[in-house]
């Protein structure tokens, strides 16, 4: 009976919810903020499942909602998903709920705030991904960045608001060009904001260049892509653990989106001609920005790192244009969105309990927390792409297509496995095994049961997905053959 | 003891999945098959063929004698390693230090990589990237705030005079534009 | 069109100024008899004559266009709409500024009645026909202000403040005054459709046009504050009361929006392109000059008042595009800008108590903690200033954007959108003060409930504005091709 309505709850839910925390939350007695809060979470991941169970394997728009917002611009609320867009909202509200699982005891300051922050910026997120108009895309766009601001500046490390102002100083520039690119191409329409028109219309080789770097700018930003990534190791860092989980798995995704939604459809002719730009700075972030994770002392920073690396392999698989690439791209996308999220959600573990991010302060957790241990070393080994894992399809799958390209693209990208490996693992051992290396570790508990189902969630999917990556690839495929067609069609003239 | 434990399982899994991950139909239609592929599918007779070959290889016999060898010299005679030792001077040296290979990656590759790292994260990420590009420009806008800033003086004469060159300002370029 | 005989018919347009006038003076009489302690009843006059007033104004709205006065009164339908907006933004800057007067002893007759001719002067830009009516009702509003703002005596700041508003507001009505002549002797009249009509059709003088363009325009610029002209504005609204710096700064606007489409739109029309130059460098200048001098201010007022000038180029963006479009589109920022004027000052207001004015950036440290909702409100309005969706700043930017654009300045669009970035880190930074930090000194709100109230609604408008900017959009739409 909701039927039309899918979308829309999927957004509206949570920021209800979101806002219903606002009011009920109390400083003193959290407790009802918190349970509101899961319960908004676990109906915002419900109403998600009929896209799930419902969606048909096809290249065309689905669960379309339609209706008129602003008339004075042609600005409509058009929401409608692919199967680039379906996947991404399911892990974000999976997501949120874990976010809210594992906020329970870490955080007790200004907890309404937190939860109706995570929940608004759930709905929002699925708002960004569902979006089909451009005005609407952007508005949730940039309306996710004030969540995201407060949650880094409040609830952050030592170093928060620096981080916070430049994450969203950064995030601004890149998208207010892009405003810019979309009324441009508003005017070109003759009064269209409809991302389909977009890409219909044809557009000359100028303008489809300062288009494509306009749209870059923001979607680069947001990846990261190196050299615009600086933001992310501090956001990263000074985030408060859900925080950190938000960014890695999902905001980081849009920037992918925006590349597939975006950059290659408006403007094939101007991706073409930028191909090589794109695959050099994806192949410097997996090699020099690998090389930089080796040697971070923070195990939050060694994963932000980790993060943009293998995001770099996501915009190499875009940029290569066959359909192993783009497919692979994709599914590592989902991927780290999992490993990611699992990776924060340990370091999470370990630093609520000896308030530390550095590597050197740990050593032989696995003697006092083996369980804990178990988790982290089998997301590590995902992280490092392990046959079995979901990290392994996605990367394997990019290398095969970067090999019908050329063979330096594979090699350079192939290094990512020996650093993806060298940097992760090394880290887990420094961290999990050895000697019990203080007083602080040999006092560590091992994981409670809130931990354990968040932990465990994960490892299901990572394995899930990992060895069945067909459930994912059948939902994607029909999407990107379509994109993949359409790429190669010149729109000049 | 760990290895053994992850080597067994492996044995198993590996024997079970081989064929449909590599040339079945594991991945679905998401991964293309390439003609490399197909070539090495004709030459593929299953898993235990696969072992049947294994036996008719050099390195499978070679295998087999080192683990006879080592069988031989620790289990069955363990003075005689130490005597070995004695006899063949600098060798053994060579050889437990694996001819140096190991301390070559250590210095080379694993030193060199965490050295080429840090230079990348000290000079480009933190140096280049964070300390001119992005708080540099910070900086500089900030700079020129306080410069800008200035020249409000709070004197009247200095705000009116502004005006007056506003106005001219404006005449001229309105002038020169139409030239007239 | 013009009528020359003068019958009650004829006057019926002006009603809603006629009406105010005749409260102004009766109020002025009223005062007299009051003891000081009864100074409220005059407050809530004043209150009930905008009101009122605003209620007759908007009854006007959709009627016909009427040129009235010999060709010196229009009501169409953009007066109309700014009339109403003018006079409810001075009523809610009365009620916001209620207490903060009360405590300084400035709740006086002169301050309301002040404020009463002030609003007057504004109803009489909007509907100017002439530019003789748009000086007067200019002259009626300035003069207004200057006392308002030299009304708080004892305050050197305030007096000094005063003193340079009227010295050079005295020299922009004199470049004004002298433009006008220009025009006069270029055109031959004074009245704008036959100025318009004469510039048409090649009978006027070019280059005394231009001259009186030049002279014109930069009287203008200094009304709204854009850069040149802008010096005043941080100098007043720093040393001025905080409720007459919101008078200074909010509703005038509307009128000076209203001032320049009469002289630019409906006069100058055909000097499109000689005005369009200028107003690309005022734009320009007023953007870089109010986002990059904002960032070193450590008083609230000032830098809200650099923030103004920014806001003003921006404005100034939408007209300069020439069209419809890009008219209905300033006129919409025009409007969104007062609300988020409203509510930003009258959170200073809300702070402020006897003996303290909560000016400094410090003073709004860990608001979060002592009030979450007021917090909340400070937010959406700096996010509003910023021009983040969704609140109605982000919604004002857009259509400004879209008409420069359209207009063929894909530059100035960008330079635009690259100062924008700078300038978020301000308003950001407030932000970060209400919710990063945490409070230094002890932080009161005013009691007052109907205060609260305005506020919240200001605050809230610019959010709801924000998520369903269509019916406002439409009506400016439909104002500026009705009017123009």
């Amino acid at each position: 009976m909701f039927q039309g309505y899918v979308l829309s709850l999927t957004i509206w839910v949570p920021i209800a919810f979101g806002i219903a925390v606002l009011v009920i939350g109390r400083d003193q007695s959290p407790l009802p903020a918190r349970w509101t809060a899961l319960a908004g979470s676990v109906l915002g991941l419900v109403v998600c499942i009929p896209l799930w169970t419902g969606f048909q394997p096809a290249a065309e728009m689905q669960f379309v909602e339609m209706g008129s917002w602003i008339p004075r611009f042609n600005v409509n609320y058009h929401l409608g998903v692919d199967g680039i867009a379906m996947p991404l909202i399911l892990l974000n509200s999976l997501m949120t709920v874990l976010v809210v699982v594992a906020h329970w005891e870490v955080i007790t300051d200004k907890v309404s705030q937190y939860l109706a922050a995570f929940l608004i910026m759930s709905g929002l997120i699925n708002g960004v991904f569902a979006s089909l108009d451009a005005i609407l895309f952007y508005v949730f766009f940039e309306a996710m960045l004030i969540p995201m601001f407060l949650i880094i500046g409040v609830w952050g490390g030592p170093n928060r608001v620096y981080a916070a102002v430049k994450f969203f100083l950064y995030t601004l520039l890149g998208s207010l060009l892009m405003l810019a690119a979309f009324i441009y191409l508003y005017n070109q329409t003759n009064g269209s904001f409809e991302i389909l028109d977009f890409h219909r219309l044809p557009i000359g080789e100028t303008a489809q260049k300062l288009i494509f770097l306009a749209m870059f700018m923001s979607f680069a930003v947001k990846v990261p892509m190196w050299p615009v990534h600086t933001w992310l190791p501090d956001a990263h860092v000074e985030a408060p653990t859900g925080g950190s989980v938000i960014l890695a798995a999902i905001t980081l995704k849009i920037g992918g989106y925006g590349f597939l939604r975006f950059n290659l459809p408006i403007t094939p002719d101007a991706s073409h001609f930028f191909d090589t730009f794109m695959i050099t700075l994806s192949l410097i972030a997996v090699v020099y920005i690998g090389l930089v994770a080796l040697v971070q002392q923070d195990m939050k920073k060694l994963i932000a790192y980790s993060s943009i690396s293998h995001m770099g392999f996501v915009t190499l698989g875009f940029f290569i244009f066959n359909s192993d690439g783009m497919l692979g791209g994709l599914i590592q996308m989902v991927s780290h969105g999992f490993i990611s999220a699992a990776m924060f959600l340990c370091v999470g573990v370990l630093y609520d309990r000896m308030h530390s991010r550095m590597i050197a302060d740990y050593g032989g957790v696995a003697n006092r927390m083996p369980v804990f241990a178990a988790f982290f070393v089998f997301f590590a080994m995902a992280n490092s792409g392990l046959p079995g894992t979901s990290g392994f399809v996605g990367e394997f799958m990019v290398i095969m297509g970067t090999i019908k390209v050329s063979f330096w693209y594979t090699f350079l990208a192939a290094t990512t496995l020996v650093f993806g490996a060298a940097y992760t693992l090394w880290m887990v051992k420094r961290v999990v095994f050895g000697e019990v290396a203080n007083a602080h570790v040999a006092a560590l508990m091992d994981v409670g049961r809130r931990e354990l189902f968040f932990l465990a969630l994960l490892a299901v999917l990572v394995l899930w997905m990992g060895v069945y990556p067909k459930a994912f690839s059948d939902v994607m495929n029909p999407t990107i053959q379509e994109l993949l067609r359409h790429v190669s069609q010149s729109k000049l003239g | 003891m760990p290895l053994i434990l992850l080597a067994i399982p492996s044995v198993f899994i590996g024997a079970m999945t081989i064929g449909p991950m590599l040339y079945g139909d594991w991945f679905g239609s998401s991964i293309a098959r390439s003609a490399t592929m197909e070539a090495l599918a004709k030459e593929w007779h299953g898993a235990f063929g696969m072992m049947v070959h294994a036996l008719t290889t050099l390195p499978f016999w070679l295998a087999i004698a080192g683990v006879a060898t080592a069988w031989f010299l620790y289990i069955l005679r363990p003075d005689l390693p130490a005597v070995i030792k004695k006899r063949l001077g600098v060798i053994p040296v060579i050889l437990e230090r694996k001819y140096g290979f190991d301390d070559f990656n250590d210095w080379f590759f694993a030193g060199g990589a965490r050295r080429l790292g840090t230079g990348l994260w000290s000079w480009g990420d933190k140096t280049i990237i964070d300390g001119i590009m992005v708080n540099g420009t910070a900086r500089l806008i900030g700079w020129f705030a306080g410069v800008a800033r200035g020249m409000q003086t709070g004197y009247i004469y200095h705000y009116a005079f502004t005006m007056i060159v506003g106005v001219f300002g404006f005449l001229t370029f309105l002038l020169l534009l139409n030239k007239y | 069109m013009n009528t020359a005989t003068f019958s009650l018919a004829t006057m019926a347009p002006a009603i809603p100024e006629i009406v105010l006038s005749l409260l102004v003076f009766t109020l002025l009489i009223v005062d007299l008899t009051l003891r000081d302690e009864d100074r409220h009843v005059t407050y809530w006059l004043t209150i009930l004559s905008l009101v009122g007033t605003a209620v007759l104004a908007a009854a006007t709205v959709g009627r016909p266009t009427v040129v009235t006065f010999s060709g010196m009164f229009v009501s169409d339908l953009m007066s109309q709409v700014l009339k109403v907006a003018t006079l409810l933004t001075v009523a809610a800057t009365l009620v916001l500024g209620r207490s903060y007067l009360a405590v300084r002893g400035l709740l006086t007759g002169e301050f309301m009645c002040l404020a009463l001719f002030g609003t007057l002067g504004m109803m009489v830009m909007i509907s100017a026909h002439h530019f003789l009516t748009l000086y007067l009702g200019l002259e009626l509003m300035a003069l207004s202000q200057y006392a308002m703002v030299a009304l708080q005596r004892d305050s050197a700041r305030a007096t000094e403040a005063a003193m340079k508003y009227f010295v050079l507001g005295a020299l922009s009505s004199g470049l004004l005054l002298y433009g006008m002549s220009m025009i006069y002797g270029a055109t031959g009249s004074l009245e704008l459709t036959r100025v318009a009509f004469s510039i048409e059709h090649g009978q006027a003088q070019h280059l005394l046009g231009v001259f009186g363009l030049v002279f014109v325009v930069a009287g203008v610029a200094f009304k709204l504050g854009a850069a040149p002209f802008h010096m005043w504005i941080p100098d007043v609204y720093h040393g001025a009361a905080t409720p007459a710096t919101l008078f200074v700064g909010a509703a005038p606007k509307i009128a000076a929006f209203a001032f320049v489409m009469r002289l630019l739109g409906n006069g100058l029309q055909g000097m499109t392109v000689d005005w369009q130059q200028m107003l690309v460098v005022l734009a320009l200048a007023s953007m870089a000059v109010g986002n990059i001098v904002a960032i070193a201010q450590a008083n609230i007022k000032r830098m809200l008042a650099y923030s103004t000038i920014s806001h003003m180029g921006f404005l100034v963006l939408g007209i300069l595009a020439g069209n419809d479009n890009g008219y209905s589109s300033a006129m919409f920022y025009v409007l969104a800008y007062v609300l988020m004027t409203l509510g930003s000052f009258g959170m200073i207001m809300l702070l402020s108590r006897a003996g303290f004015e909560a000016e400094n950036l410090d003073d709004f440290k860990g608001l979060n903690r002592k009030s979450k909702w007021y917090a909340f409100m400070m937010l959406v309005l700096m996010f509003s200033l910023t021009g983040l969706p969704p609140t109605v700043g982000f919604f004002a930017k857009l259509a400004v954007l879209q008409a420069v654009l359209e207009a063929g300045y894909t530059w100035l669009v960008v330079v635009a959108v690259l100062l924008s970035v700078i300038g978020a880190f301000y308003y950001l930074r407030i932000v970060k003060l209400m919710y990063m930090d945490e409070p230094v000194g002890e932080i009161t709100l005013d009691p007052r409930a109907d205060t609260r109230w305005v506020l919240s609604i200001t605050a809230l408008a610019t959010l709801v504005l924000g998520i369903l900017p269509g019916p406002l959009m439409d009506l400016c739409m439909r104002a500026i091709t009705a009017s123009m």
